[in-house]
């Protein structure tokens, strides 16, 4: 597994600084747009022009949506871009009490990014962090129909709720990506 | 002797009477502590108060009058972040609501910078916003010849919902929704809504353990009841200590 921190030479004083700076960090300093939507898919598709395609969702996906995000997934269809092979997702999941906008990129059947664009909770926003982002690159469902990440994702102090949205996010875009390559993916 | 057992009646005596005095506050203290300590398993950071007394103690001012659109004998409002059909929250809305109209079996809701497209019953179909091409900010919506019309920017714009496309329209024979009062039943049902979603049991429980509630003269109260813990368990002790020596 890659490692989370490349340093080897640990500065308690520094490590109590972020220590502090995190326990004093004011409420609300983690909202923000951090990318935009144009941005998440120019750096989804390096070049190439995505078509906007939509998914109906059936009662079936509907289900199996729910069952990720432990609550019926909104709306009656969503839209998301493709390219060859790859197709890029922007979905809204509440952490605690308010919508995270997440974009997730899929290839192959695996997560190729995934990028917080949009932080609306007033903590927790350490999940739009590469160390923590990384993580998800390769990964995709589990064999047979659980629904799981076939890789463990490490927490984060603190920011439980938001990485467990997340990972919600992550799953739901490879259930879709799954559904609109005709399943030949998975 | 006797002036050692007199201090030690009123030692009791002062005892007592705190303890009495503390006690109703002691059990405030210990049930909304424990209501704290398992408030996520208990899910009071989820349970919003929508109680307009409650909300009153917070100094939230309920609103005496909600505008909104009718729709074949119902009513589409936004109130807070929430957008309801008559009393039932359908939606969310984070910008101003501007237009709302029902048209081939659907209900079409237009907010500042989203366009939310609903069955006739309610159910959210599709949400458009900035990020699937919906140009900004949108002024009003309404009906040509049965289409969706926005207007953004002074401009026209016909709706193409499945596409979503936005196409140029030049047509002055538009039929803008507009905003009207919602009946006062619903007005009640829906105020408590205006107060968002922040005000939690966990934050309610939170100011009755503190004291907030109260004011400053609430947190003064509870110091006081934390004062009068500390005086009772150093009397009980001092007393407890009088007694074993009695029993030598």
């Amino acid at each position: 597994m890659r490692p989370l921190v490349s340093a080897t030479v640990v500065r308690p004083r520094a490590v109590l600084l972020a220590v502090l700076l995190a326990l004093w960090a004011p409420a609300g300093l983690s909202r923000g747009v951090y990318l935009t939507a144009e941005e998440f898919l120019a750096e989804a598709f390096a070049g190439v022009e995505p078509r906007l395609e939509t998914l109906w969702l059936s009662p079936e996906i509907k289900q199996r949506a729910a069952r990720i995000l432990d609550h019926p997934p909104a709306g009656l269809r969503l839209r998301f871009w493709r390219a060859g092979g790859r197709t890029a997702w922007i979905l809204d999941e509440i952490g605690k009490t308010h919508p995270i906008t997440i974009g997730v990129v899929v290839e192959g059947g695996a997560v190729a990014a995934i990028r917080v664009l949009e932080f609306r909770e007033s903590r927790g926003d350490e999940v739009r962090f590469p160390f923590f982002t990384q993580q998800f690159e390769g990964v995709s469902l589990a064999a047979g129909d659980t629904l799981r990440l076939d890789r463990d994702i490490d927490g984060i102090t603190g920011a439980t709720l938001s990485v467990r949205a997340m990972e919600r996010v992550a799953r739901l875009a490879l259930l879709f990506h799954a559904e609109v390559s005709g399943g030949s993916e998975e | 002797m006797a002036a050692k057992s007199e201090r030690g009646a009123a030692l009791k005596r002062w005892h007592r009477r705190l303890g009495v005095l503390a006690a109703l506050f002691v059990i405030v203290l210990a049930f909304t502590g424990f209501a704290l300590n398992h408030a996520s398993a208990l899910q009071l950071d989820r349970l919003v108060i929508r109680s307009p007394q409650v909300l009153s103690w917070y100094g939230i001012d309920l609103p005496e009058r909600i505008d909104g659109f009718a729709l074949n004998g119902r009513w589409l409002s936004r109130v807070a972040d929430g957008l309801f059909l008559d009393d039932r929250q359908v939606a969310t809305c984070r910008s101003e609501l501007v237009g709302a109209v029902a048209f081939d079996d659907q209900l079409a809701v237009a907010c500042q910078r989203e366009l939310l497209l609903f069955t006739a019953e309610g159910l959210l179909v599709d949400r458009i916003d900035p990020t699937y091409r919906l140009p900004v900010p949108v002024q009003a919506l309404g009906l040509a010849q049965g289409r969706l019309v926005l207007r953004v920017r002074d401009r026209l714009l016909r709706v193409l919902p499945e596409a979503p496309e936005f196409i140029p329209l030049e047509s002055d024979a538009v039929a803008w929704s507009r905003p009207e009062p919602l009946p006062g039943s619903l007005v009640e049902t829906l105020a408590p809504f205006a107060a968002g979603d922040d005000l939690t049991l966990e934050r309610l429980v939170l100011d009755l353990h503190s004291g907030r509630l109260l004011g400053i003269r609430g947190v003064w109260l509870m110091d006081a009841v934390a004062v009068a813990m500390v005086v009772l368990a150093l009397t009980g002790l001092m007393a407890w200590r009088r007694g074993m020596r009695g029993m030598r």
